[in-house]
């Protein structure tokens, strides 16, 4: 009798470090999907370079993933998100400090990244969910790079 | 009981091979969404304060702005590289690589590849003092061996380099040094800024200092949920003092519709906004950063 205990959480164990290794393997996927996001047509010669850092949500059915970030002037920025293979999981919006809307990806496909020019320095938040319609929950990714001339 | 551990071991043998195979989104979704699902707490990597996630501004961003208004290289206001191995607890080390993080991104926007080099090798010493040293793996060393005298590939992977300490960091729930080193790239920026605005108090020098004013508020938000130490409080306080300056200045800010070409899918954000900074308060700011920076190396 011990040893089936024993053997049963050994087995136990196994089974939830293999689903752990699986869960993990999707969301890591997620990173090389956003990073060549950051590549995609480029008009000029020009690169996006990444704020440094990841922001990884795991996302529920009604969970929205805030960012509070500035946007200095001068600078164009490439916001991209992925939640999986298919391209359009993600919605994001833009919101200024006063809640004005300035861009909803809803409104070109859920296109999964976006350039923005900024020509004042401005205080914002970004806004990340699942498309419902798509996909009801899982991992999320998205990052924030700035666009350097070559 | 033979029959139960049969059928766990036949359900523990399906799940390897399906967890070592290739992943197919199309074909495992659901089966995926659920397992996520039992995993979500240790799922989430982001500094979550309530709902909201703080994102910096880029220590490269910054720094490609003092080579953008021509202020030129001032080896001389870089952190001494020999000191990584000077600091002998975790907070002073976090900050200082952090400000390492910064010198060598600051190095690879002006092209001092045997500077950056000498910083990349610091941050790596640091890391190890730190034990995050997996977040340096030989992967990123060899791409930065490859890639020296590559100006852009230098600074890309300047910004690999800082994004994988903070994955590695807060994949290990480690918020406290992730915000620490995130906090030290900034003072530095802060540091490089001051000594330009010193050298030239033009009105775009003022606006750069006085723009800084959220991230900072973002940093003390940031810094007061994931620490609680002494060190922290006296940091804090630091950063306080700095905004309490900054209190002075009004900011105004007016919304102006945006305009957007889809064909090239980029949105120019067209509101405005202006600030009350003056050079005296600047003045006065610039020098709390600038001892600040110096208290956190010394």
């Amino acid at each position: 009798m011990k040893n089936s205990l024993f053997s049963f959480a050994v087995l136990t164990l196994t089974l939830i470090s293999s689903l752990t290794l699986s869960s993990q393997t999707h969301c890591d996927s997620l990173h090389n999907i956003v990073k060549d996001l950051l590549s995609e047509n480029i008009y000029d010669n020009s690169i996006y370079i990444t704020d440094g850092q990841a922001y990884k949500s795991f996302l529920g059915e009604s969970e929205i993933s805030e960012i509070s970030t500035t946007l200095f002037e001068g600078t164009t920025y490439r916001i991209a998100t992925s939640a999986g293979i298919e391209e359009n999981f993600m919605l994001f919006e833009l919101y200024d400090q006063d809640r004005n809307l300035l861009f909803s990806n809803s409104d070109y496909n859920n296109s999964p990244y976006w350039d923005f020019k900024v020509e004042n320095t401005i205080e914002c938040t970004i806004e990340t969910h699942l498309d419902l319609n798509k996909k009801l929950e899982g991992c999320a990714l998205m990052m924030i790079a700035f666009k350097k001339a070559k | 009981m033979t029959k139960t551990l049969h059928f766990i071991l036949y359900l523990a043998i399906g799940v390897l091979c399906f967890s070592c195979g290739e992943f197919k989104e199309e074909d495992n979704e659901s089966s995926f969404d659920e397992i996520t699902h039992l995993l979500d707490s240790t799922e989430s990597i982001n500094l979550e304060m309530g709902n909201t996630i703080f994102s910096m501004p880029s220590p490269i961003q910054l720094v490609l702005e003092l080579q953008n208004n021509n202020d030129g290289f001032h080896p001389e206001l870089l952190h001494e590289v020999s000191q990584n191995n000077a600091y002998s607890d975790d907070f002073k080390r976090a900050l200082n690589l952090g400000i390492y993080g910064t010198d060598l991104a600051y190095c690879s926007v002006f092209e001092m590849t045997s500077e950056a080099v000498a910083y990349f090798s610091a941050m790596k010493h640091m890391s190890e003092d730190l034990h995050i040293n997996y977040a340096f793996d030989n992967n990123l060393i060899q791409r930065f061996t490859d890639n020296i005298g590559n100006n852009d590939s230098l600074l890309i992977l300047s910004s690999v380099a800082y994004q994988s300490i903070d994955v590695y960091l807060k994949e290990n729930e480690n918020y406290g040094l992730s915000s620490l080193v995130l906090a030290g790239g900034w003072i530095e920026n802060m540091y490089l800024l001051s000594h330009k605005y010193n050298n030239n108090k033009s009105e775009h020098a003022i606006n750069e200092i006085a723009q800084q004013q959220y991230v900072l508020e973002h940093f003390i938000t940031l810094l007061k949920n994931t620490g609680n130490s002494d060190d922290y409080w006296e940091l804090i306080q630091q950063f306080e003092d700095i905004d309490y300056l900054y209190q002075e200045i009004t900011n105004e800010y007016e919304y102006v519709a945006p305009s957007t070409n889809s064909s090239i899918k980029q949105t120019t954000i067209k509101s405005k906004t202006s600030s009350s900074a003056d050079a005296i308060l600047i003045d006065q700011i610039v020098e709390q950063y600038i001892e600040l920076r110096n208290t956190i190396t010394e």
